[in-house]
């Protein structure tokens, strides 16, 4: 017999290293075309990092995504960012490089109100111009205004410094601030479970994170899904087993991750709840999205046939045993 | 892998010579899928290897005069595409759809998963089912041997492929009241070993009221592919009810001995061939439009 559950499971996730400085550092350079190069340490391993931080540059600086160059990762000309873990960039570096526009634009305001013969609290920047806030035709492209500076011997170049505001915990208490932001997720399974083979089937997983802010959508759907997904692993198959200290499974014939066969639809909902501390509010989202869903699935188990599976992964054997447990009693 | 000569025969008589040359030095190789994984971490060593690939006649599926023939390097994906296999045997179709991934269904080959002689080797499962004939060439000539021979160990077959070539197997033509099916359970819906698979023919009387005959395959139960063949006998000849159908699974879970891996317990194994041969057999029965009564 087949039968449906669903199952809700809520958590939060601490935003960067526990306890522990883990500042983040970069670089912006404007160049005389009126684009921009960005220098930082966070490495892209194919979350989306380095689009992610070009926008927060080319928001804060006002020049177009096409104008922003990226070198991230390379420990020859970028500055320290630290690892790419902990969901940490978008919220850490993401600072870093919006403190660096934000000292670069600055500078660039000052040349040009003095080129304007304006104060540059009259400025705003935007599509590559720096125009007057209550005249916007009263303009003057950023390519310009650097080719000016250039020739009066300035080149414009802003630096970026971002720690999260944490206090160390007691050794002893373990009393302090581990991170100074939090993510907040909620999610929802939807399971199909086989009563005789205790096979289950995962119809839907529908995920709300709240982001902060989310920088490019598009990437914080990717996340979401992605981080799904491998709470679905997490949840269904990957185990290492051991036998007198060593895995007797080191492959991945014998370790199962899921196949795309295996996945459910997923419906990710982006929450905006703007973080005081994040660029532009923005939080991250790395590892929340897999934290809540092997506790989604195993309440959809429960909630589907009344029995708890206590051990993960929640395999068809440890699924089958549970509904045996239950109907022994 | 420390294999020295390749050779690529163009028909069955130059492979054998070829192999007959090399006096146990030379080796068959097929798709590949498990040999060539097995000789990079020197579970088998071989001075050459003989490629079967470009031998046509090896290769399809054809059905004359009540035999099905499907030769031994008909690919996985050959034989699930196949509106043949498909329609009259539908527990090879299925059997063979289950294989790993799409890749390996591509390349591996019937032929290979046989030799390979693993315990729960799919294809091998639906043919015990089906009670195919392996046809093999060997120096004393063509022989035909039952495939539920092949197997001496786990891993062991009786065919030599140093010195014997599978050229094909050979399936009955399924006659009216026959039908077949196959159930196979396993940790992800893809590229996966199965923790249990179940290949069963079956042949209703005129009524529709009981089973004529039946052959029940399983893996991994013990260490070769295994016929069921206790449970066949309380199957045959009794009437299509619920409680014979209890019955067969109670002397099932008797006849087999599966052990603990890391697919699963023996305990989970045994309980799970009751399962899907409960589920085969009324796949197969309903097929033939029959239902089992209280």
């Amino acid at each position: 017999m087949k039968v449906r559950g669903k199952g809700i499971a809520c958590m939060y996730f601490g935003m960067g290293n526990t306890g522990k400085p883990n500042p983040s550092s970069a670089f912006v350079e404007l160049l005389e075309d009126g684009t921009a190069n960005v220098l930082c340490g966070a490495a892209d391993i194919g979350q989306g990092s380095n689009t992610t931080l070009s926008q927060i540059a080319a928001q804060e600086l006002g020049i177009p995504l096409e104008g922003i160059s990226i070198i991230s990762a390379d420990s020859a000309v970028t500055p320290e960012s630290g690892v790419s873990s902990a969901s940490r960039q978008t919220y850490i570096s993401g600072n870093a490089v919006r403190l660096a526009a934000q000292d670069a634009r600055e500078q660039l305001f000052v040349a040009a109100a003095e080129m304007l013969n304006v104060s540059p609290k009259r400025l705003s920047a935007k599509d590559g111009y720096i125009f007057l806030l209550d005249r916007p035709d009263y303009r003057i492209s950023i390519g310009e205004v650097v080719t000016h500076c250039w020739r009066k011997g300035k080149v414009i170049m802003g630096t970026g410094n971002f720690n999260p505001g944490i206090l160390p915990l007691d050794e002893e208490t373990g009393q302090g601030v581990p991170y100074a932001t939090y993510s907040y997720g909620t999610q929802v399974a939807e399971v199909e479970l086989d009563t005789e083979t205790g096979e289950i089937n995962i119809i839907k997983i529908t995920a709300a994170h709240d982001v902060g802010k989310a920088i490019n959508p598009m990437s914080v759907e990717g996340q979401l899904e992605g981080g799904a997904s491998m709470g679905v692993g997490f949840s269904l198959a990957e185990e290492i087993v051991l036998e007198n200290g060593r895995i007797k499974n080191p492959n991945f014939h014998e370790y199962l991750i899921p196949t795309a066969l295996d996945m459910p639809d997923f419906d990710p909902i982006i929450v905006e709840a703007a973080e005081p501390t994040g660029p532009f509010g923005a939080k991250g989202i790395g590892e929340p999205a897999t934290v809540p869903v092997a506790a989604a699935i195993l309440n959809a188990i429960a909630d589907a046939v009344g029995a708890r599976v206590k051990e993960l992964p929640n395999t068809a054997e440890r699924v089958f045993m549970a509904l045996r447990e239950k109907v022994d009693k | 892998m420390n294999c020295e000569k390749y050779y690529l025969p163009a028909t069955v008589e130059e492979a054998i010579n070829i192999l007959r040359e090399n006096q146990g030095n030379a080796r068959l190789i097929a798709g590949g899928t498990d040999l060539v994984l097995q000789l990079r971490e020197r579970k088998i060593n071989t001075k050459a290897l003989v490629d079967l690939s470009a031998l046509k006649e090896l290769n399809g599926i054809t059905e004359n005069n009540g035999w099905i023939t499907i030769g031994s390097m008909t690919t996985h994906q050959q034989i699930a595409a196949s509106g043949i296999i498909r329609e009259k045997a539908r527990v090879l179709a299925e059997a063979a759809q289950s294989i790993g991934s799409p890749q390996i269904r591509n390349v591996g080959t019937i032929g290979g998963n046989v030799v390979n002689a693993q315990p729960a080797a799919d294809t091998t499962i639906a043919l015990m089912a089906l009670d195919a004939r392996a046809r093999i060439l060997t120096n004393q000539g063509e022989i035909t041997k039952p495939v539920g021979e092949l197997f001496l160990g786990a891993g062991q077959s009786a065919i030599d492929p140093t010195s014997e070539i599978l050229l094909a197997f050979d399936i009955k033509t399924p006659g009216a009241r026959e039908a077949t099916a196959f159930m196979r359970l396993a940790k992800r819906k893809a590229l996966a070993l199965p923790i249990v698979n179940v290949g069963v023919w079956l042949k209703l009387d005129q009524t529709l009221s009981k089973f004529e005959d039946i052959r029940i395959a399983l893996g991994p139960m013990a260490p070769v592919p295994v016929r069921a063949t206790n449970t066949e006998a309380v199957l045959k000849g009794a009437p299509l009810q619920q409680t014979v159908l209890l019955q067969a699974m109670a002397v099932l879970e008797k006849e087999i001995s599966p052990r603990d891996s890391l697919r699963g317990s023996a305990f989970y194994k045994k309980e799970m061939a009751k399962v899907l041969l409960k589920r085969a057999i009324l796949v197969a029965v309903k097929d033939l439009g029959g239902e089992l009564g209280e």
